[in-house]
């Protein structure tokens, strides 16, 4: 009776407030599960409960304690508490155990709401839903330990939380020490919490668990200390003195951590061979590391700074990042890396080019240049697509005429995809889906021909404001900011723009590249793209090898010709991770053959195992287009 | 004359045949770090009666109830209650026990009803009539949150949580603290009244006498963590006395009248307004059975029960 009659209390004390948190708590994530869902491969949706665990479940914590544990013992109606006929630690175990069942609540909820969102490619199995409640369940008890063991510290808890926050930030960035390596922190990695689906982690569980009772007992212990004298002594509220003490830590820490930061701060990385072409405001610096190579390079800098410094004045940008490109001879000339983390720096191989591979060259280093110069808030899922098409619609006649050759590509590209996924609206509201099933090349193909159309029916300037609405600012690291980035949805901003209803625009824009069919050349290029469609097959053969198949089948009556396609279908796989983030195959692993119809074209001994997940891309190459053209896309898991 | 027989804990005379007790504290020893708090207390409580608890403020009383409630427990020393060892079954004992803390620690977002409906839970012997019974005896709202109540309300509001649980004994640790006078004697009536209605042993602890004197049957006082003084008020009042004497006419060492040594105790003497003060206590009997005959300018002064217990509480 007196367990229920307190648990009652507890329950009649705090039941608005608790209800009200937890509703919060779960709209919150039904509302990042919903924009995650939006945005599609932008992230697995169990990286919203990663994020509830980072940011507000340590706040509901604090909440709670403070509610459940601050609040009886500041009023002193523990005193009333613990005259009443009942054990001593009775009232504040139960206090624990409410609490703890509160915050498993909403972080089981949490899980499972994740779950339910995730996309048929998340695979989520029970055995992998159950390693991400684990996880989250132990982050749970070791919020609520801390909460609880703090919460009777009094007037001190402030000051702890402040100092073990401190501790935790020094921990997690502090360079030379790697936090994932050890638990907590191990729990909590960006990669595995998410991405570990089979293996357990005992030891950060074990660890986290180990902290977790450390900190209970610490709080059990701390009311026992002199019969409960010493939290009875810390059970007032703050003085001015120390709120004043306070202050002088706060600020010593972050005068430390500003210090700390500091010497943090690198160098930007700088090229320091002599053979260099350097070029300044805006700055591009192009290594070519042999003198023969000097002419390719100058031309390359000049073009590129020509380029960047047009495009600086008419988007109104004061500074551009540093733009740094580096020749490998070695390299395929389609083979392009670039990274974004220092300024631009692309690596590349442009010494074969024509303009086309030209034009792919530059339009890849005005998507590094625009993503950077906006914090990467470019990339953003729901507007991608208007960096995919600026850039290349920049390089192609932002600055410069239209080659019509390149437009006759472009456009065929364009018109294959929509051949392939008649719906426009569809192919723009997902994105990276659209990159991944048809490859990049035609992706950006489309979005540029979309700005062709921008272009031809408003005019450059509406190209133009597109870009300045979405690709130069970055976000801002405020909680303002954010709301204000938010407070109009995409395809408002979009609509304000070009001036017309997104769906209406998609309808024009398809028709006005339906209308390109009519250009003869066009429809050539387009005519050599075969009528295929890939299947893939994994199996096992009788000696127990695993096996990747691929096929192709015809999806237009007129194509039976087995040997229709005078070109090349190449299968490409590779490793993938458990979840859809973006993903282009390299040609590191692909097999070669002739394109035919009906029977397995190619057959790979795989090196993949049972649980391994696997991406696999049937692409055609001929010699009329630049880039291939994907005509099959998968993700598999190897069962 | 022979001696009467002393209790050990107090120096004083104790009753003359042992009586059933229902709390009982012997030798208790508590300290909180350095700091001696209770120092070898001893005390016995007897079924049905008023027992007032006094001491001043820091003497003692708020510690030893909280080992009666056994909220702490004490270093040494011997504590029962309803004749079991209180650590034997704290949770039983304290079902069995009324209590009034000194500040109403009630949940302040609570009616009167809703915290009724939260007690009860811990007292089996609940009485759900006689808290209805007592909340209109007492005028108290229902329905109103104790956070808006007075301190007075609020003390009535414990009086009667702790009567409606059928107490066998009732434990009321200085329940008047800041309450007016009037509502004070208002309480003091109440509890008297119940009391006397239930048949209930009552522990009352203050630093009032004027409380003690208006409900106490025996009372203990409690000085530096001992008793010093254990029975009843009357035996006290007629053990203790004042006699003054001109300092011209003040013969250093002598007494007012011709006592034996070993009869009395000097509590107090001194110089005061141009007289020789003497405050003397003598064994209980002492001063109702002898006629006390004075020497030569002594002079008897009269002293209130306060001055009494001041004195008593001076000398120890």
């Amino acid at each position: 009776m007196a367990t229920v009659a307190l648990l009652v209390k507890d329950l009649r004390e705090h039941r608005t407030a608790a209800l009200l948190l937890a509703l919060g708590c779960l709209a919150v994530v039904l509302l990042l599960l919903a924009q995650n869902a939006q945005s599609a491969y932008s992230m697995s949706a169990f990286e919203i409960v990663r994020f509830a665990l980072l940011s507000f479940l340590p706040l509901v914590a604090l909440i709670i304690g403070n509610r459940l544990i601050v609040r009886e013992y500041l009023s002193g109606t523990r005193l009333y508490v613990e005259a009443l006929p009942i054990g001593s630690t009775l009232p504040l175990v139960l206090k624990y155990l409410l609490g703890l069942l509160y915050l498993s609540f909403l972080s089981v909820a949490m899980v499972l709401l994740a779950a339910n969102q995730s996309g048929i490619a998340d695979d989520v199995t029970r055995n992998y839903t159950l390693l991400i409640l684990g996880k989250t369940w132990v982050m749970t008890i070791l919020y609520w330990s801390v909460v609880f063991c703090f919460s009777l510290c009094g007037y001190l808890r402030i000051a702890l939380y402040l100092v073990s926050a401190a501790l935790v930030a020094l921990l997690a960035y502090y360079p030379g020490i790697d936090a994932d390596r050890f638990p907590p922190f191990a729990l909590m990695d960006d990669q595995l919490f998410v991405f570990e689906r089979d293996s357990v982690p005992w030891f950060d569980i074990g660890g986290t668990l180990l902290i977790s009772l450390v900190f209970t007992l610490t709080g059990f212990l701390l009311t026992r200390v002199g019969e409960g004298s010493v939290v009875e002594r810390l059970a007032k509220p703050m003085t001015r003195r120390d709120f004043v003490a306070l202050g002088v830590l706060a600020f010593a820490g972050l005068a430390l951590w500003s210090a700390l930061l500091e010497n943090k701060q690198r160098e930007p990385v700088e090229f320091s061979s002599q053979q260099v072409v350097r070029l300044n405001d805006p700055s591009v610096a192009v290594l070519y590391l042999d003198d023969a190579y000097k002419e390719s390079a100058q031309i390359i800098a000049t073009r590129t700074h020509d380029s960047l410094t047009k495009l600086q004045a008419t988007l109104g940008l004061a500074q551009l990042p540093r733009v740094k490109l580096a020749l490998i001879p070695s390299r395929e000339k389609h083979d392009i890396d670039y990274a974004t983390a220092d300024g631009v720096l692309i690596s590349a191989n442009w010494l074969e080019h024509d303009s086309y591979d030209d034009a792919i060259l530059d339009s890849v280093l005005m998507h590094g240049v625009l993503s950077s110069q906006t914090g990467g808030r470019a990339m953003f899922e729901p507007y991608h697509w208007v960096l995919d098409g600026f850039t290349r619609w920049w390089v192609e006649q932002g600055d410069q005429q239209l080659d019509s050759q390149h437009a006759a590509e472009l456009l065929a590209r364009a018109l294959w995809v929509i051949d392939r996924q008649p719906l426009a609206h569809d192919l723009v509201q997902r994105w990276q889906l659209t990159a991944d099933q048809f490859s990049y090349p035609s992706a950006e193909a489309l979005a540029w021909s979309a700005m062709t159309y921008l272009e031809h029916s408003q005019g450059r300037d509406r190209v133009i404001a597109l870009a300045l609405e979405f690709l130069t600012q970055p976000i801002g690291s405020s909680l303002l900011s954010t709301i204000q980035d938010r407070r109009e949805s995409v395809q408002l901003r979009v609509e304000r723009v070009i001036g017309m209803e997104l769906n209406e625009f998609y309808r024009q824009w398809k028709q006005w590249l339906e209308e390109q069919r009519a250009d003869k050349f066009v429809q050539s290029l387009r005519d050599t793209i075969p009528a295929l469609a890939g299947r893939v097959d994994s199996d096992t053969d009788a000696s127990g090898v695993h096996r990747l198949q691929a096929s192709y089948v015809a999806i237009s009556p007129a194509t039976t010709d087995p040997a229709i396609a005078p070109g090349q279908c190449i299968m490409k796989h590779d490793y993938l991770g458990p979840f859809d983030t973006e993903f282009e195959v390299t040609d590191d692993y692909e097999d070669i053959s002739d394109c035919t119809i009906g029977e397995a074209v190619h057959v790979v001994n795989s090196v993949y195992s049972p649980g391994d997940r696997v991406f696999i891309a049937l692409d055609y190459e001929n010699d009329v287009f630049h880039q291939p053209l994907r005509l099959h896309a998968e993700r598999l898991t190897i069962q | 004359m022979n001696e009467p027989a002393r209790n050990d804990a107090t120096g004083l005379l104790a009753p003359e045949e042992p009586a059933p007790v229902v709390l009982s504290l012997s030798d208790v020893h508590k300290s909180f770090g350095s700091l001696h708090v209770l120092d070898g207390l001893s005390l016995a409580v007897h079924p049905g009666e008023v027992f007032g608890f006094l001491g001043r403020n820091g003497a003692g009383k708020s510690t030893a109830i909280r080992l009666l409630m056994g909220i702490t427990q004490c270093d040494s020393g011997q504590i029962n209650v309803f004749g079991e060892s209180l650590q034997s079954n704290v949770v039983g004992i304290r079902q069995r026990i009324g209590y009034v803390a000194q500040e109403q620690n009630m949940y302040p977002w609570m009616t009167p009803k809703v915290l009724s409906q939260f007690v009860r839970g811990f007292y089996p012997r609940w009485d759900e009539q006689r808290y209805r019974q007592l909340m209109n005896d007492f005028d108290l709202p229902p329905k109103r949150r104790i956070g808006t109540f007075s301190g007075g309300m609020k003390a009535k509001l414990a009086l009667t949580l702790a009567l409606s649980t059928r107490p066998e004994l009732l434990i009321l640790d200085e329940p008047t603290a800041g309450m007016d006078p009037v509502a004070r004697r208002e309480f003091l009536d109440l509890v008297r009244e119940q009391t006397m209605k239930d048949g209930a042993t009552t522990f009352f602890s203050t630093h009032l006498i004027d409380e003690i004197e208006a409900i106490a049957d025996r009372i203990g006082i409690v000085e530096s963590g001992r008793t010093v003084y254990g029975g009843e008020l009357d035996p006290l009042r007629n053990s203790v006395a004042t006699w003054s004497i001109a300092m011209s006419d003040y013969i250093p060492g002598s007494l007012p009248g011709e006592f034996a040594r070993q009869q009395l105790c000097v509590l107090k003497e001194g110089q005061r307004q141009g007289r020789w003060v003497m405050t003397l206590q003598f064994s209980q009997n002492v001063l109702a059975s002898y006629e006390i005959v004075l020497n030569e300018g002594w002079r008897h002064e009269n002293m209130s029960l306060e001055d009494v217990f001041i004195a008593v509480v001076a000398s120890a």
